[in-house]
């Protein structure tokens, strides 16, 4: 039901989203890998996992994201803060940007699209995925700065056929200059 | 709908009015659906009260696991302490392997009710979080309906 170009879209969509939001700093090297096989990543991180949810009248995408268990990460995260609550709040503030560029992205394509605010789960809540139905689940291996790790999955649930092809250059355009997704 | 009770007829031989007319009707239509926002700040209030139940479960499934593991072990120093005493213990024996035994089901019966709570909470935030931005998306929808009929309604005028 998503079509090959419709896929290729989103992770374009998330790829872009991801380096203009979980990037802190611009001069920092970030490499974001598809992951294949999605056996193994809870046991390798383990903790919570953030959730939020882009919806339309026809999809519903999960973005969920997770730290990696390594001090450089928390400290990435946590920006010369001592508190480990610090790591998590400003993971789901990048969290929230990063979907709301995705948001922002798909709002090009579907004239009604709508965001979630983000919630914390377990990790162990990612290997029942497959009870949402997805059509598809896209993971990513994030590595920032050689040190600071982060594992990130779009689940893809589609109610129609799907089919849709970002411009590339006004996509990555959107999710740099895009406006800030407030919590509510 | 109030907003059709209110509006009286418009004058037949003026299609404008008529027009007009008609704006007034579909602008208190969308005006009503604005009303939407209550259920579903009402569905986020039901939602966010069945996370909390799911916490509440959580919790007491670590403590049940927790009761499990010392039952488990409370059975198998009984089953070492029958074995020391030899021929004498027989009869204690086979309640610490009974004792073992009911440990081992309520292990397999804890680990599947974490399993369910995990999928519950996956479940019921995929929901939430569902409801909460296709919420977002039907108020946004409203709102750029009720700015187009003002525009018409301005252009009427």
């Amino acid at each position: 039901m998503i079509s090959k170009q419709a896929r290729s879209s989103i992770d374009y969509l998330f790829t872009e989203a991801a380096r203009s939001s979980l990037v802190l700093h611009p001069d920092d090297a970030c490499s974001i890998e598809p992951v294949v096989k999605e056996a193994g990543i809870a046991a390798s991180l383990p903790g919570t996992v953030l959730v939020i949810t882009c919806s339309s009248f026809i999809f519903r995408f999960l973005t969920l994201l997770r730290l990696g268990d390594n001090s450089e990460t928390r400290a990435y995260y946590a920006q010369g803060a001592s508190a480990e609550e610090n790591s998590a709040d400003a993971l789901f503030e990048a969290a929230n940007l990063c979907t709301g560029a995705i948001n922002r992205g798909l709002s090009r394509h579907f004239p009604h699209v709508g965001m979630s605010t983000p919630y914390a789960l377990s990790d162990a809540c990612l290997s029942h995925l497959q009870d949402l139905q997805p059509q598809d689940v896209l993971s990513y291996q994030i590595t920032i700065r050689d040190s600071v790790r982060l594992r990130a999955s779009v689940c893809l649930c589609s109610y129609a056929p799907i089919d849709f092809t970002v411009n590339r250059t006004s996509a990555s355009d959107a999710a740099a200059t895009g406006e800030l997704e407030f919590f509510e | 709908m109030r907003g059709h009770a209110t509006l009286r007829s418009a004058d037949p031989e003026d299609p404008k009015a008529n027009l007009h007319q008609h704006a007034g009707r579909i602008k208190g239509e969308v005006q009503s659906l604005k009303g939407l926002a209550h259920a579903f700040e009402r569905w986020h209030q039901d939602m966010n009260l069945l996370m909390a139940q799911n916490r509440a479960m959580r919790a007491n499934r670590e403590e049940l696991h927790s009761i499990v593991r010392h039952l488990t072990m409370v059975s198998l120093n009984a089953k070492i302490e029958a074995a020391r005493a030899g021929e004498s213990a027989r009869g204690f024996a086979v309640v610490a392997t009974e004792v073992r035994s009911l440990a081992n089901r309520a292990e397999a019966l804890s680990k599947d009710f974490g399993t369910g709570l995990h999928r519950n909470d996956l479940a019921t935030t995929a929901t939430f979080q569902d409801i909460q931005a296709s919420g977002k998306l039907m108020m946004a929808a409203i709102s750029g309906l009720e700015s187009m009929i003002g525009q018409l309604r301005s252009q009427l005028d």
